[in-house]
Formats: structure tokens, sequence, C-alpha cells
């Protein structure tokens, strides 16, 4: 196993996911699922790192990225007015692919693992609605927060399959990763999102605010690089594909 | 006078119904405010409970233990909530059953995190459920539902349709979810494949004649009635059973082209819903419901005799004939 075997397992995963969310309409209207790649990896790291991996981790491993998308295309109905048919059609297409996230876990079967996921996905909308609460928090508690909405389908997989020594790092590596990707985004004023709007409200402006968490990611990263390499559980090869991602976050940050 | 009816029917069931409601007031505890406060105002609003109500109607036909029972009939319900505040978001909906919807409260993403809290909570439920033959007829309800909302967009404001489209679109949007309340009651508490069969057809059935009522409905309440105004489906491109024999009339068909193009006054509302009420496509509607009604009827007598029958007969009746 190397780097690009790891990227081909992640290219793998998607396709599969693709081809279970597949809708001729909301595919025309909404385009393909904004399925997150990072999750992808960190759903795969205890497969590269040698752990024992069957069709029913395979599976469970769609069924969180399924969730997850389906979340996330929620994220793009817009606040007012999502009225246009292609709207209209994203509020359908997270619903849909909540409910093939369900069927594939009932054919499965693994209703335990429901009842997980059922858990991640309460708390995440929790959380996500939180942001829009009028509600004092520090920047710690807001990445906290996110922390939660990025990572926890994830790491209800890793309990359920015994993988929780990866937890840790896969908390942080997401929370750096999504952080990083929205990031751009804000900068290129295509985030939908609601935290960032919520950080820049403490600061006198964007572009201080973008400064602040590019700092935070460059800290992060740095900190969490020194943690990879001490972490014995981590093989080589795992170690490398988890660093060169951190380094390439790193580089896009600053 | 039809909620007092609604109750009446319901008499018999009244202790397990609280229990119903009480755990949906617990399902709907969130940490979030704003989530608690939505959660509180869409219990608030009531509705009919006809998802519950026939699960544990179902249910009484093997093995009932109402706290086995309710991890079926909350979800069920739940599941329709949730659908609820997710097409408010959809049909930008101002009000619902005269109230404020979750989207007008807050905003559309709100909703959209109420909308994913609440299936969460139903699924959360029914994992307590461990026959995967009752996990795989919800979760094959729930993408039903979604594509028969996504036909449902697909087909608005579209003229060129016949009454096999409209029937495959509320098969989906509505019979399905009450159709899966019977069926997964009667399989939740262990009856017989061939209850579990009747109980799924006649659910089909009632939510189809139920279903057309609705569309009907639309056009013969009164906005007061509906808590929005009549014509609501048609004015959003939705055309509906009675649109479509409406159509058929050459007075009236120029008037639809009209909603169906673009925004119209008040008063052409008001004239539209005149014509509509007058012609015969009122009647024609209403007796395509009765012909799924009586077929819902006739899955009754199928079933092994119980006296849970007659309160079957008597809501499948309420729902085939309520004026709103």
């Amino acid at each position: 196993m190397n780097a690009a075997n790891m990227e081909q397992l992640v290219t793998e995963l998607k396709d599969e996911i693709y081809n279970k969310l597949h809708h001729r309409t909301l595919l025309a209207y909404t385009g393909q699922p904004p399925i997150w790649d990072d999750q992808l990896f960190y759903l795969l790291l205890p497969r590269v790192n040698g752990e024992q991996w069957t069709k029913q981790h395979q599976v469970a491993a769609q069924s969180v990225a399924m969730i997850q998308t389906a979340l996330t295309t929620h994220d793009l109905v817009k606040e007012q007015q999502a009225t246009s048919k292609a709207q209209q059609l994203m509020v359908l297409a997270g619903d849909y692919y909540s409910g093939m996230y369900y069927d594939t876990l009932a054919k499965l079967p693994d209703i335990q693992f429901v009842q997980k996921l059922s858990n991640a996905v309460a708390e995440i909308s929790e959380q996500k609605t939180a942001f829009y609460e009028p509600e004092e928090c520090t920047l710690e508690e807001l990445l906290l927060r996110y922390e939660t909405i990025v990572s926890r389908a994830v790491e209800q997989f890793m309990g359920h399959f015994g993988f929780t020594v990866y937890i840790e790092l896969m908390k942080k590596g997401m929370l750096l990763s999504r952080l990083s990707a929205e990031l751009k985004k804000v900068i290129n004023d295509t985030s939908t999102i609601r935290l960032f709007r919520v950080i820049s409200e403490r600061f006198s402006s964007k572009d201080e605010a973008i400064r602040v968490i590019q700092q935070e990611i460059t800290t992060r990263a740095t900190k969490l690089t020194e943690e990879i390499h001490t972490m014995e559980f981590l093989t080589n090869v795992a170690k490398t594909a988890v660093l060169s991602r951190i380094e390439a976050l790193n580089h896009s940050a600053t | 006078m039809e909620k007092m009816k609604l109750k009446m029917l319901y008499s018999g069931m009244k202790s397990e119904i609280d229990i119903i409601e009480k755990e949906l007031e617990t399902a709907l505890n969130s940490s979030s405010h704003f989530l608690n406060e939505a959660s509180l105002h869409l219990l608030k609003a009531g509705g009919k409970r006809i998802r519950p109500v026939f699960v544990l109607l179902a249910a009484k036909f093997g093995q009932y233990d109402i706290q086995q029972i309710k991890n079926v009939a909350v979800p069920l319900e739940l599941i329709h909530m949730a659908s609820l505040v997710h097409d408010d978001v959809i049909d930008n909906a101002e009000l619902r059953r005269g109230r404020e919807t979750v989207k007008a409260q807050y905003n559309n993403r709100v909703a959209m995190y109420a909308g994913d809290f609440i299936f969460a909570k139903a699924l959360e439920y029914m994992t307590q459920i461990k026959k995967q033959q009752a996990h795989q007829v919800l979760s094959n309800t729930m993408v039903e539902i979604c594509v028969g909302e996504i036909i449902q967009i697909e087909d608005k404001q579209v003229l060129k349709q016949n009454l096999r489209d409209y029937f495959r679109r509320i098969k989906r949007k509505t019979a399905v979810l009450i159709s899966s309340s019977c069926e997964l009651g009667a399989i939740a508490s262990g009856a017989s494949p061939e209850v579990v069969r009747h109980m799924r057809r006649f659910g089909y059935y009632v939510g189809m004649s139920f279903q057309i009522i609705d569309d009907i409905l639309d056009f013969t309440a009164t906005d007061k009635q509906l808590g929005k105004p009549a014509g609501s489906d048609l004015m959003q491109g939705n055309v509906t059973l009675p649109a479509l024999y409406a159509l058929e009339d050459d007075q009236i068909r120029p008037m639809i082209e009209k909603v169906i193009e673009g925004p119209i006054t008040e008063s052409e509302r008001q004239q539209l819903l005149k014509a509509i009420r007058k012609s015969d496509a009122i009647q024609k509607a209403n007796h395509i419901s009765d012909l799924y009604l009586q077929k819902a009827l006739k899955e009754v007598d199928k079933l092994p005799n119980h006296p849970v029958n007659k309160s079957l007969v008597d809501i499948a009746n309420f729902m085939g004939k309520r004026k709103f």
C-alpha cells in the first residue's frame, strides 16, 4: 500500500457512492452529490493501516459518507427564497441521499449502526442550528462545534467497528481539512455555511477574520504533524498519507 | 366539527394516543433552543395523527404491546412532520394549518436542519425495532416519498399530463407512508403475512382517497379552513385531479393556463375557484376518491374478524368524506 493506492481507494469508494446516489433529475439540476474526499480518506485510514476490512466495513463507510453528503446538500439551500427548481430539488436531494443511507444499512442489515448514525445526525443538526442562535461563544467553542459537525459521523463509524484509536487523529484532521476547504470558499465568496459569518462578526473586517483562521490552521497543522510522528499505532504508509494531506493544507493556508 | 368527529373516532384509543403524544414531545427534546421552539410549535399545531393511529390499529392483529409499538408509531408521525417542514421550504409557504411555518419563523436553512433533526429522531426510535423487514419497508418508503416529490417538481406547471401521472405522484407522495404505517404496525406486532398484506393494501387505498380529498379541499374549502389561500396547489403549479378534470372544460381551461403561466390577481383567483366549484370536476374527483375508499373497505373484509375492523372502517370513511 502506498499513497497512490490510498487515492485509488478513495476514488473507488467515491464512485460506489455516486452510483448509489445517482438520480437522473437530481444530477441534472443539483449536480454531483457534494461528497467530501477528506472524509473518505479518514474512513479508509484504518484499512490503509492494515486493519481487517470486510464488505460490511466498506458498506458502512459508504453509508457514513452518504448521510454526511445529505446534510451537506442541505447547507446549499438558500436561507431565503429557495424557489428555483434547482433549489427545490436541492431540498429533495438531501432527503433522497438520507433515505438511501438508511436503505443501504437496512439491507446490510446493521440496525445498531443506524441508531448510532441517527444520533450523530441529530447532534450535527443541533450544532448547525446553534450557529443561528444568539449565543455568545469563543472562537475555540465555535471551532469545537464545527469539529462535531464534520467528524461525528466518522467517529461513530470508528467507535462501532473498534477503530477508536484513530478517533482523535481523525477529529483533528477533519477539522483542519474542512476549515481549510471552507476558508477557500470564504475567500472566493462561495461559502454557504454560517460558521464564517459568525466568526467574521467578531472581527473588524472579513480579511482580519480570514487571517485569524489561516493562523489557526497553521498552528493546529504544525501541532498535529508533531503528534502524528509519535503515533505508534500508525504504519509508515498511513503516517505518510496523513502527513502529506496535512502538509498540503498548511501550504494552502499560508 | 371535523376535529370533534376525529376525537370520537379515536376515543377508544385515548390512553395510547396520549402515550404517543408524550413520546413525541420527548423525542423532539433538543439541546438547541431553536429546535426546541420549532418542535413545540409543530406539536402544538396538532394534526390528525392518522399514521400513528393506523400503526396502533394494525398492531392489534398481533402481539400488542404499546411500549414496543410506540417505537413504530412515533417515527411514522415524525417522518410525516419532518417532510412537512421541508415541503414548506419547497413551497415557500409562510403558513400551515393557520400557523407560521418553521421556515417563516426562522429561515430556510434552520428549517432544513429542523427537518434533518426530526428525521434522525424518527430513525433513532425505529431502531428499537430489530426486525430487518420493518427497516426495509420504512427505508424504501422514505426513498419513495422523495422520488414522488421529485416527480411532483418535474410535473409542475405541466398541463400535458394524464390521470396516470397524477396517481403515480400521489401514491408516492402520500399513499406510501399511510400504507407503510399500516404494514409496519402489523409487522412489528408479529401479525400474519396475510394481515400484513391486507393492511398494506388498505393503507394504500385509504392514502389515495385521502390525498384526492385533500386536493379537492384545496379548491372547495375556505381560506380560513385551509389556513392558506384556497387554490394554492394550482397557483404553485401542481396540477391535481380536480384541475385535470377542470381542464376538460373549455371555459375553465384558459383560466388554469393563466394560473400556470404566472401570478394571478385576487379577483381572478376567486373567479377560478367559483368556476371549478361549479363544474363537474369536483364531483368526478370525489367519485375516484370513493372508488379507492370502497377498495380500502374491501380489504378490511379480508382481515380476521376483530373489534379493530370497525375502527378501520370508521376512520377510512372519515378520511374519505372529510370536509376539511
